[in-house]
């Protein structure tokens, strides 16, 4: 099993390292996340080359990031910050490859702990979705 | 002083100049092709021994089609969509004209190009609720929320072409005016409608992203 990041300028970079990605998220501009692609990705590839899990990261300033994990079929997990209502903060547009899209605020996580989520599940080396943080299902 | 050799070839040289800029001059300036999520050279730490697998170029290996830029740009120059926002794809394959698409905040502004009714949300919903009842997939969650691939250029090329010839050819290529952004490049993304349409394989070029969506059997793979 490998894993592969693909930052919004379009990078690809095999097996990342947390502090790599981590850095990215916490250091670069707001203008940096909304180039290319206008979002990341870590996914775990099996021997085989199919994807066993990914995890999509999307920075828009001054909200957070949204953080999404993809499982088998189509199932999603967002880290939420109010899991038990999601729907307590009011929702906010953003753009995703410039077009627009309207998201409960509470998706959007502290810098902070984006970077916590991606190391964990970098360090993982399984691709689980990592535990201990507040996911729900989107 | 020139002797007549180096005077000749120096006249040569010159007339091919002047030829060439007559050349030039005459030609129609050619729209400049609009640089969608545009990609700065920004500081990037690299300095820790990582395998940077490209510089951008990296997933052309699985395709030397180019970019369709001139098709892209020549359906943009038609409409009234925005250079940073909006973003153009067609799909292409055996015994299929190209069909195009846009992002859904473009659908209006392109509608008129597009030329045909149902180009709007409703076709999009159409093909959503099409996963949800055909693969058992999505259900009882919301397009907007969970599916913003359908929404995009990319997806909505090839929900047109269906609309238009039934059954797709199996082998398609996709050109997109944009880096695809990972909802679409993702496993929940493109993926999605390759297993729903029964394609075999569909290449996507992108101004500095390719890579194939391949389906075996059941399952899907991306590969770049
Ligand atoms: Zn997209």
């Amino acid at each position: 099993m490998k894993s592969v990041f693909y930052t919004p300028s379009e990078e690809r970079i095999e097996d990342p390292t947390a502090h790599y990605v981590s850095s990215l998220i916490l250091e670069q501009s707001s203008s940096y996340w909304e180039s290319g692609s206008t979002d990341a990705m870590i996914k775990y590839l099996d021997n085989d080359g199919y994807t066993v899990s990914e995890m999509i990261l999307m920075r828009r300033d001054p909200f957070g990031i949204y953080v999404q994990f993809n499982g088998p079929k189509t199932l999603q997990f967002v880290m939420c910050r109010n899991p038990q209502n999601p729907q307590l903060e009011e929702e906010v547009t953003i753009k995703l490859g410039g077009n627009p899209w309207t998201l409960p605020q509470s998706y959007f996580v502290d810098l902070q702990i984006a970077a916590q989520v991606a190391s964990s599940y970098i360090n993982s080396k399984n691709g689980e979705r990592p535990s201990g943080f507040d996911w729900i299902e989107s | 002083m020139l002797t007549n050799k180096s005077w000749i070839s120096k006249f040569a040289a010159v007339a091919a100049v002047s030829a060439t800029s007559l050349f030039l001059s005459a030609q129609p300036t050619l729209p400049k092709l609009h640089v969608l999520g545009e990609i700065s050279n920004f500081n990037l730490p690299k300095n820790e021994n990582l395998n940077f697998a490209n510089d951008r170029t990296f997933l052309s290996a699985v395709s030397d089609i180019p970019l369709d830029k001139d098709t892209l740009q020549r359906f943009r120059s038609k409409t009234n969509l925005s250079e940073t926002d909006d973003t153009v794809a067609y799909v292409t394959g055996k015994g299929i004209d190209k069909v195009f698409g846009v992002n859904s905040g473009a659908q209006t502004k392109a509608a008129k190009e597009l030329g045909e009714a149902n180009v709007g949300l409703d076709l999009r919903k159409k093909y959503f609720e099409r996963v949800q009842n055909e693969l058992k997939e999505y259900e009882g969650k919301m397009m907007n929320l969970v599916a913003q691939p359908f929404l995009h250029a990319e997806a909505h090329s090839l929900m047109r072409a269906t609309e238009r010839y039934g059954q797709l050819p199996k082998v398609l290529v996709l050109h997109v005016d944009r880096p695809p952004c990972n909802q679409c490049a993702g496993t929940n993304g493109l993926s999605v409608l390759v297993r729903l349409f029964k394609i075999d394989e569909l290449t996507v070029i992108s101004p500095s992203r390719v890579f194939k969506v391949v389906k075996t059997g059941s399952t899907v793979k991306i590969v770049e």
